[in-house]
């Protein structure tokens, strides 16, 4: 049976055997296993956009799973209470520019600690990962003091420039993805006598395409979804990022739930139409790899 | 593997493409050895610091905290990051041989926790492991007992839940691309040699595979070592979620103790570093490139 | 009346500490304007110009509309004037204000709890006693203690409080009414309360519940219980009279099952105003969200009486100015402005303003009452004639963390080793009064 399993898994060959037959044990099992976690993710999706339109009062005392009266006031309050509409434009910017560069500034970087040869490249690697392990609560002062002696606090800025130097997860996730591409492609070129910056522009940059869409989107996520920076280097309610603006919903004492969970999905919108947008680019980018 | 060669002409394309990530590996390094040095004083970021050597270290040997701190980090790491990794490569390989509209659809809500704030996900859960929550509802709907979700003994088993939850989609997306790369002429070769599916999952697939595998293992790992949104938001009490990055925050920016808490970071910065070297030293024995 | 006239003379006491002249300025009853009670401020109020930040924390729906109706009017009388006002989330309000402190960037004033105890002998509070010297004695001196701290051999006020904040004991008056339960009377006792919670125990309904604190202190007071002792030097959380308390509480669970194991509860429906439990400690910052109830009639019953008198938790939230501050006449300025009977009458529907003639005053407790909740005087009486609370001490977060650690310990175990637990938690209290 679970032989099956793998054979159905696996990736097969078109074969007339296999096309023709149906539903086997392992199929079922397969097919129950893909259902299941879709079930347990899609679930507390759905159930919270469901509160999200419950009244304060539903909320409070509702036992049901159907609120008793379907209202907007939670969505209501979130663009009112506090410039959502300004806080996304704000967000996008950030998280846009900031994923972007930075991926780009990662591509070149891990294109030169993968395929150029050079004196200390394995040093500069090991320095480069080094720095996923520096727990960010040791950075935040010494960094805010930059920003701050660079007038950068309270504006956009001082959260896009760091990143866009490159970050080491999409180096060493970039470079990964480079040792796999086959050198054949790179001999050719420099049989041709292209520079170093061609061979990357003309033959690399377009086959890690797909990674890098891939990049761009968890780092869009990442700075989108970004809670402490936003709340330490902006201080005006209008700089704000969506993120961090629904954090003026949650007091010391009491916390407006609803209105909470409502704006949490209002946050998810944006990036779910990115990743909506990206996604037939990530699949096709990554289907491309160097001998196809 | 050959690599392109150094002649002078391209030195200077090496330090232009490496620009970008000196300025910021400075950036980090300065900033870090800046508030690391703060690990052998007492600054309390108001008063100026005061060097004290390694009395730190010493309080942090005898500090219950911060023994509660690691247990409940190395929990999380143990738990999630198989879970994690073994949840994700059983998704991407049953994903990877649906097709059209069901493959994309499969893999856009695998992914999609992932693309959500820790936050937004926490405040979701925090609802689901409520008293009454949505857990508890259906399991009195099925006649079961309702279950403490965020008591004291359960709480740091349902973080763990939600790390899995949301990062196994990631995990799968990795996968099916490096599964996406796996020349087809392979599994040809392979089925014309007779091997079954198990063979050919075995000595292509995962063999196809190691790569992505090592580098999703560090990347997790370091996640998990650093685990801090998630217990952020559910906070278990008496310590029960506790973890290393949560402690450092907790005592930096509330108890304003700069100092204890950059000896914290380093600590944890040993940790994972030991972690680290222990899979790059192993990686030599089952991660292979070339084929 | 009587009580108010009794306070007044309690507090002129309590003030003759502070330079006797300050005294003359004393003008209470009144019942003038704000300038006239005050008046340095208006001749201060013409030089100031510029732009100043304030950031504090957000303590409950209501705190940034109140903020900005304040800066608004503040704005509206001073010309030329500009408050960035910067409200922050209470869990990343610290850490916020302690990277700007590092590179001193701080907002020119920000709100604070206690911290004035060490930050303001530390240098990052501009001195306060000078140029509010007139203003002091109007000012409830309970409230103004807290945020003053020794120096130079005397006492100097690092910050003032804008308003206060307190502890009661809420009742659902429908379900009391339904159970056939009259309004208590203020002698009633523990065991009344026992009985009362007994019959409001049903299917549907928990007659009272166990918070852990700091709203409990109200009960605890009853017991003789304080988890340290008043000068915060020795923590007595283990002693003989905390320990009846607990086990009082734990009784209420699992001995009377008149309360629900804290983790049985939710933590995102708020108790008392979902239903779920009849009579609730709970807090003022509690209002607003309370006057939103359509479902039942609710108000403060007066604190029950066990082998002492019932103390009422209430503690200040403070404005202080920093020494990072650029333009301090301004923030002089914005500042006087908060204790002017406007500015007071705006914070006062977040909590209670701390001018006493307005505090005291009678109409206003009777608009407060009107909105509810309506036994809304047994509060304010009770808040500044036996007010109390161990929110001053430096340590109170780790404090906090500690009682609660232990209640989670305690109260969801049916037999747990209570003295054990306790001792531990209060070896943790002490340490952190040490540290």
């Amino acid at each position: 049976m679970t032989s099956k399993l793998i054979q159905s898994a696996t990736h097969m060959p078109p074969d007339s055997n296999q096309t023709v037959r149906k539903f086997s044990l392992g199929d079922i099992t397969a097919n129950t296993i893909l259902v299941v976690l879709f079930v347990v993710i899609v679930v507390p999706f759905i159930w919270s956009a469901i509160a999200s339109f419950q009244t304060p009062l539903d909320f409070v005392s509702g036992k049901g799973f159907l609120p008793s009266e379907w209202t907007l006031t939670n969505y209501e309050k979130v663009f009112t209470d506090i410039p959502m509409t300004r806080m996304i434009f704000n967000g996008l910017f950030i998280a846009g520019t900031a994923s972007i560069g930075g991926v780009f500034a990662s591509a070149i970087a891990a294109f030169c600690l993968a395929k150029v040869s050079f004196k200390g490249r394995a040093l500069y690697l090991s320095i480069v990962i080094l720095t996923m392990m520096i727990p960010p609560a040791v950075l935040l002062i010494p960094f805010y003091t930059i920003m701050y002696a660079l007038s950068l606090i309270d504006t956009p800025w001082a959260l896009i420039l760091p990143h866009l130097t490159g970050s080491a997860f999409a180096i060493f996730f970039l470079r990964q993805h480079m040792l796999t591409i086959p050198h054949e492609l790179h001999d050719a070129a420099i049989m041709d006598g292209c520079s170093i910056a061609s061979i990357f522009f003309r033959i690399y940059l377009p086959l890690v395409k797909g990674p890098m869409s891939v990049l761009i989107i968890i780092n869009f996520m990442l700075h989108w979804n970004d809670l402490l920076g936003p709340l330490i280097y902006l201080n005006s309610v209008e700089q704000m990022t969506p993120t961090a603006g629904l954090s003026f919903f949650r007091g010391q004492f009491a916390t407006e739930y609803p209105v909470l969970l409502a704006g949490s999905l209002v946050c998810i919108v944006p990036t779910t139409i990115v990743f909506l947008l990206f996604n037939r680019q990530i699949r096709h980018g990554l289907l491309i790899t160097g001998l196809k | 593997m050959s690599q392109i060669k150094s002649p002078k002409a391209t030195v200077i394309w090496i330090l232009v493409f490496l620009f970008p990530p000196t300025i910021g590996l400075g950036l980090v390094y300065y900033s870090a050895v800046q508030g690391l040095t703060m690990g052998f004083t007492n600054w309390n970021m108001i008063s100026s610091p005061k060097w004290i050597g390694f009395k730190n270290f010493g309080q942090i040997w005898n500090d219950y905290r911060f023994w509660a701190s690691v247990s409940n980090t190395l929990v999380i790491v143990l738990v999630t990051v198989p879970a994690q990794i073994g949840l994700g490569l059983l998704a991407a390989v049953l994903v990877h041989r649906t097709k059209g509209k069901t493959s994309t659809i499969l893999r856009f809500v695998y992914f999609y926790p992932t693309t959500c704030s820790v936050v937004a996900l926490g405040l979701m859960w925090l609802f689901i492991y409520d008293a009454g929550g949505l857990l508890n509802q259906g399991l009195e709907f099925v006649g079961l007992e309702s279950v403490r979700w965020l008591g004291y003994g359960n709480a740091l088993l349902s973080v763990c839940i939600l790390i899995i939850w949301t990062g196994f989609g990631y995990i799968s997306l990795i996968y099916v691309a490096g599964l996406a790369a796996i020349p087809e002429q392979y599994y040809e070769a392979a089925h014309l040699d007779g091997a079954n599916s198990w063979q050919q999952f075995f000595n292509i697939t995962l063999p196809m595979l190691t790569p992505t595998t090592f580098f999703l293992i560090i990347v997790t790992t370091i996640g998990a070592m650093q685990t801090f949104g998630q217990v952020y938001i559910i906070n278990g009490r008496a310590d029960s979620t506790l973890t290393i990055v949560q402690y450092i925050y907790e005592k930096a920016f509330t108890q304003f103790n700069m100092g204890y808490a950059a000896a914290l970071s380093w600590i944890l910065i040993s940790f994972i570093l030991i972690l680290t070297v222990i899979q790059v030293r192993l990686q030599r024995y089952w991660v292979s490139y070339d084929i | 009346m009587k009580s108010k006239n009794k306070l007044i003379k309690n507090l002129s006491n309590i003030s003759k500490t502070r330079r006797s002249f300050l005294r003359s300025t004393l003008a209470i009853g009144a019942g003038g304007t704000a300038l006239s009670l005050f008046p340095g401020l208006a001749a201060r109020a013409e030089n100031v110009s510029g732009t100043i930040r304030y950031s504090n924390w957000i303590g409950g729906p209501g705190d940034i509309e109140m903020w900005e109706n304040v800066i608004a009017a503040f704005e509206a009388a001073h010309p030329g004037t500009k408050i960035e006002y910067e409200p922050v989330a209470w869990t990343e309000y610290w850490t916020k204000l302690n990277t700007q402190f590092a590179s001193r960037s701080a907002p020119d004033i920000i709100g604070f709890q206690m911290q004035s105890r060490t930050w303001g002998v530390e240098g990052r509070f501009e001195p306060l006693s000078e140029p509010f010297a007139d203003l002091l004695d109007g000012i409830v001196d309970s409230q103004l203690k807290v945020t003053q701290a020794p120096i130079n051999g005397g006492m100097e006020q690092y910050g003032l409080p804008f308003r206060m904040v307190g502890a009661s004991l809420f009742g659902n008056i429908s379900s009391m009414k339904a159970a056939g339960i009259d309004y208590p009377s203020e002698d009633w006792t523990i065991d009344d309360f026992v009985a009362a919670a007994k019959r409001l125990t049903n299917a549907d309904q928990w007659g009272t519940a166990v918070t852990g604190g700091p709203v409990d202190l109200n009960q605890a007071s009853t017991f003789g219980a304080r988890p340290t002792t008043l000068d915060y030097s020795t923590a007595t959380f283990n002693s003989p009279e905390y320990t009846e308390f607990i086990k009082w509480q734990h009784d209420l669970i699992y001995k009377h099952k008149v309360a629900p194991a804290p983790a049985d509860l939710s933590t995102q429906k708020e108790p008392f105003s979902s239903g779920a439990v009849a009579m609730f400690p709970s807090a003022s910052w509690m209002y607003p969200g309370y006057r939103e109830i359509e479902s039942f009639e609710w108000d403060i019953l007066p604190d029950p009486i066990g082998s002492h008198e019932p103390k009422t938790y209430a503690g200040p939230d403070n404005l202080g100015i920093t020494t990072d501050s650029k333009n301090k006449a301004l923030a002089i300025a914005f500042l006087r402005f908060v204790f002017t009977r406007a500015s007071q009458t705006i914070i006062a529907s977040t909590g209670m303003p701390v001018v006493i003639d307005y505090l005291l005053d009678e109409s206003r407790i009777a608009k407060e009452a009107a909105s509810g909740p309506a036994n809304y005087g047994y509060f304010v009486k009770g808040a500044v004639e036996r007010g109390e609370g161990y929110a001053f001490a430096p340590p109170f977060f780790e404090i906090l963390g500690h009682i609660n650690d232990a209640y989670a310990l305690i109260m969801n175990e049916e037999s747990p080793d209570i003295d054990g637990i306790l001792a531990n938690a209060n070896a943790r209290i002490q340490q952190a009064l040490d540290a």
